[in-house]
């Protein structure tokens, strides 16, 4: 029981890798640090 | 896992995450390339302390987009952090969730471990997460519900841009009046109850609960070792049974259960192995003591 | 172990410190080429000039707009959904001060969506990617508008931070337009 546990944490592991890779890839990590420097303030919630 | 290291740590992990200090004087936010990188707490991108990007923004800005495209990196990201570490996230990384600790222990009359319709309102953060993280913001695009109307990260962060702008402070509205009194019940309901914000609300939280079971990091209790005495259930902040419950997704994997366990009957696992035990275990032990 | 994990936490913290006062305070979007700037006084004392293209290719400069009286240069980005739902009454203050000397220019970074929300909104006035020389006018915060002269005087005390309503822009436009 502990092993199918542990080989669904390890496929989820390897999910998040390629899911993180396959983002980069397509330049998303990008977008995420355009986001995240320049703040629309009315998206959290001033003005 | 003694209180006293894991406060070290969320002090610590609250202080990596929000190390631009330079920002809170000049009310101007980190910039930097760091940003690329979704920190694993609830920590507003807002900040002027914050050195990473909000995972709950992130994913809500990703899922808004003009042109949607499936958020692979963010979800990526979360999905890792699930995975590996679920919601020790909560209990020794969040810095929201370091505040409320930090409250809690501010005495008061009256502490709540729960109440008639507590495990029925914990279900409200799934609700958050849907709705709006998900789906309100991919209907309406351009608009991160969660965070324009309730992320308590985001008004804390909002309230210290303020303060050191002064540019900003005329345009302070409604929606910001409206997330200061969210702000302000979760505060002080965390004095009275463990937690509030993590048990009813936290999106994140709700994500990473999905994976209790199956995060590498685990908590086990050793049927042979565990005489039922209870005294696990009567610490834990999220009146959580560790033992009927392991690995609820309501535990947040503080550890407090493990120290306060007199057999050493339950371990924090990695892929099944035990990693930690109680300091309170007697010659009984036999478990490895890996930290 | 207790004391040394103290001392190593206590470490961390202090050399975190140390270390957030050497990153950069400024990045530019599209240049990666730029080095940190401070956008303090800067803002009025240099005339402001550039050289950029607009989303046909077309290369766009101050020299464009120096029959304008007012350049309203509003710097906003597809994803930001304030910033979008502004661009119509936006339109409409250009089409009706136009006649007066005012340009409205709108500038961006990221180009994903910006032709559709261009042709979506029957946005005619000038639409332009940002580059380095717009930094000193970013505020850290989106929209971002400022003004200048038609040649490239900043006009602007402060940049606007912000969207506004057509009656606030109205007032901010005529401000400028009747000095």
């Amino acid at each position: 029981m502990n092993a199918r546990r542990n080989a669904a944490t390890a496929v989820l592991l390897a999910a998040s890798a390629a899911l993180i890779s396959a983002g980069a890839a397509a330049g998303q990590h990008v977008q995420v640090l355009a986001k995240a420097i320049r703040i629309c303030l009315e998206c959290i919630g001033i003005g | 896992m003694d209180n006293k290291k894991r406060t070290l740590i969320q002090a610590a992990a609250a202080l990596l995450q929000n190390a631009h200090i330079s920002g809170f004087f000049t009310g101007r936010i980190y910039d930097g390339s760091l940003k690329t990188v979704c920190v694993p707490g609830l920590n507003c991108y807002s900040c002027p302390g914050a050195l990473g990007a909000c995972p709950v923004g992130s994913l809500q800005n990703a899922v808004s987009a003009w042109k949607f495209r499936f958020p692979a990196y963010v979800l990526g990201l979360l999905l890792f952090f699930g995975a590996a570490l679920g919601r020790v996230i909560c209990g020794f990384l969040c810095p929201f969730g370091f505040l409320q600790d930090l409250l809690y222990r501010v005495p008061s009359p009256a502490k709540l471990r729960t109440f008639r319709g507590d495990d029925k309102l914990r279900y409200v953060k799934y609700a958050v997460l849907l709705a709006m993280v998900l789906v309100l913001p991919f209907v309406f695009r351009g608009t991160p519900f969660f965070c324009k109307y309730v992320c308590p990260s985001g008004t804390l962060s909002g309230i210290w841009l303020a303060a050191a702008d002064s540019r900003l402070r005329g345009l302070l509205g409604w929606i910001f009046t409206w997330k200061a009194l969210v702000l302000i019940a979760i505060l002080t309901a965390s004095v009275v109850i463990c937690r509030p914000f993590c048990r009813y609300l936290c999106p994140l939280g709700a994500f990473y609960a999905l994976f209790s079971r199956v995060s590498a990091v685990r908590l086990r209790v050793a049927g042979d070792r565990c005489v039922g005495c209870g005294q696990c259930a009567g610490v834990c902040p999220m009146a959580v049974n560790p033992v009927t419950s392991c690995n609820s997704p309501e535990c947040i994997r503080c550890g407090k259960c493990v120290g306060s366990c007199p057999h050493g009957a339950i371990s924090f696992t990695f892929f099944s192995k035990p990693v930690s035990v109680s300091p309170l275990a007697g010659k009984t032990n036999h478990t490895k003591n890996a930290e | 172990m207790n004391r040394i994990s103290k001392t190593l936490a206590a470490l961390m913290a202090a050399s975190l410190l140390l270390l957030s006062g050497c990153y950069p305070e400024q990045r530019n979007l599209t240049d990666s080429s730029s080095t940190g700037q401070t956008r303090s006084a800067q803002t009025q004392s240099e005339s402001f000039s550039f050289s950029t293209e607009d989303m046909k290719g077309n290369e766009v400069t101050m020299d464009n707009f120096a029959h304008a009286k007012v350049v309203m240069f509003n710097m906003w980005e597809p994803w930001c959904g304030p910033c979008r739902s502004e661009l119509p009454d936006l339109q409409k203050l250009y089409d009706k001060y136009q006649s007066e000397g005012l340009v409205i220019v709108g500038v961006f970074s990221d180009e994903d969506g910006v032709s559709d929300i261009v042709s979506q909104n029957g946005i005619t006035y000038p639409m332009i990617r940002s580059c380095a020389a717009f930094d000193r006018f970013q505020s850290g915060y989106v929209p971002t508008t400022f003004f200048t002269d038609g040649q490239g005087n900043v006009l602007s005390d402060e940049s606007v931070i912000g969207s506004n309503s057509y009656g606030e822009w109205e007032s901010i436009i005529l401000s400028y337009l009747n000095r």
